[in-house]
């Protein structure tokens, strides 16, 4: 899709907050709840994040995503985990999204296949709950995840809405 | 690894024009910390390129929480109506950090949180706006007064 300037004239700006990739474990499937959908577990299992102005690792098995699968293969993401930045102070990230795709992409990713980017709509909005301190900007800020699924990992790129 | 290889681009969706009602309170303080907000809303329009209609008069409020340090966690709910009678609920999620004395932008004469912004969710049956429910949302909002209201503009974050 061709990159364009904003539409609207008062449209938010962003800036880059930082990369999180994880490595993801084997999901177990419950189908179907009584959601009438299907949901999904799969923890994280190790991983790192960094960007200008924090870094640290994910905590291996704090948390994992919980997602509902629609029956017309929307995923609806409900991801809980912890973050440890450098400096010690743990950080509770809480995200919702969605990925889903035209074609056979989703069937692709589900089977750990490489699939390129613009493929697929992965899209995330997270919260973090945080102590006060250098860190506390996480915890009033709008973001914005832009996602890359690679086979069994993520590649998360978190953007702050100014 | 600080490259942001895919960066976000937005698409202009909607704005609203919320009006509030003036039983608008907060008590508190909770157990937990902070107070709890409420904020009824009477109605209001919806204007844009890919959404138009109303916010069902009377249909829903905000029930923010006032942390201690200030920020406002906005959570409203209310019922839309597009011009085609799809109704969609939507879920208004985000920060209200209020300006210090004398320092917040002035817009229409009245002076601006230092940051009001949103992450929504739609919740909308298949059909022609049916995409709202598989993509992301951010919101911007701006308050207004005479009488009390805010404008909230929305955007899609693109493929």
């Amino acid at each position: 899709m061709a990159i364009e300037p904003p539409s609207h004239p008062f449209a938010p700006k962003f800036e880059f907050a930082f990369t999180v990739s994880i490595d993801l474990t084997a999901p177990i499937w419950l189908k179907p709840t009584s959601m009438g959908a299907t949901r999904a577990a799969i923890w994280a299992a190790q991983g790192t994040f960094e960007g200008p102005r924090i870094k640290g690792r994910v905590i291996p098995m704090s948390g994992g995503d919980f997602p509902l699968v629609r029956p017309n293969g929307v995923i609806d993401f409900d991801a809980r985990y912890l973050l440890e930045a450098d400096d010690g102070t743990p950080i509770y990230l809480q995200s919702r999204g969605y990925r889903w795709a035209e074609g056979d992409a989703m069937d692709r990713m589900a089977r750990n296949e490489d699939v390129g980017a613009d493929e697929y709509y992965m899209r995330v909005s997270p919260k973090f709950d945080v102590p006060e301190g250098p860190h506390d900007w996480l915890g009033k800020h709008i973001f914005v995840g832009i996602a890359e699924k690679i086979p069994k990992a993520n590649r998360i790129h978190y953007f702050m809405l100014l | 690894m600080n490259d942001p290889q895919v960066p976000a681009h937005l698409d202009y969706v909607f704005e609203m024009r919320v009006e509030f009602r003036p039983e608008r309170c907060t008590f508190g303080p909770l157990p937990g910390g902070g107070h709890q907000g409420y904020t009824p809303c009477s109605g209001g329009t919806i204007y844009g390129p890919r959404l138009q209609g109303i916010i069902v008069p009377d249909s829903g409020a905000d029930f923010a929480v006032v942390r201690d340090d200030g920020t406002v966690v906005v959570n409203s709910h209310y019922l839309l109506e597009a011009d085609d009678g799809t109704k969609i609920y939507i879920n208004n999620r985000g920060y209200l950090v209020p300006s210090k004395p004398g320092e917040g932008v002035i817009v229409h004469g009245v002076r601006q949180p230092a940051y009001f912004c949103f992450s929504p969710t739609f919740t909308v049956p298949e059909g022609p706006h049916d995409w709202m429910g598989r993509t992301l949302f951010v919101g911007t909002g701006h308050r207004r007064t005479d009488p009390d209201h805010s404008i909230f503009t929305y955007y899609a974050v693109r493929q």
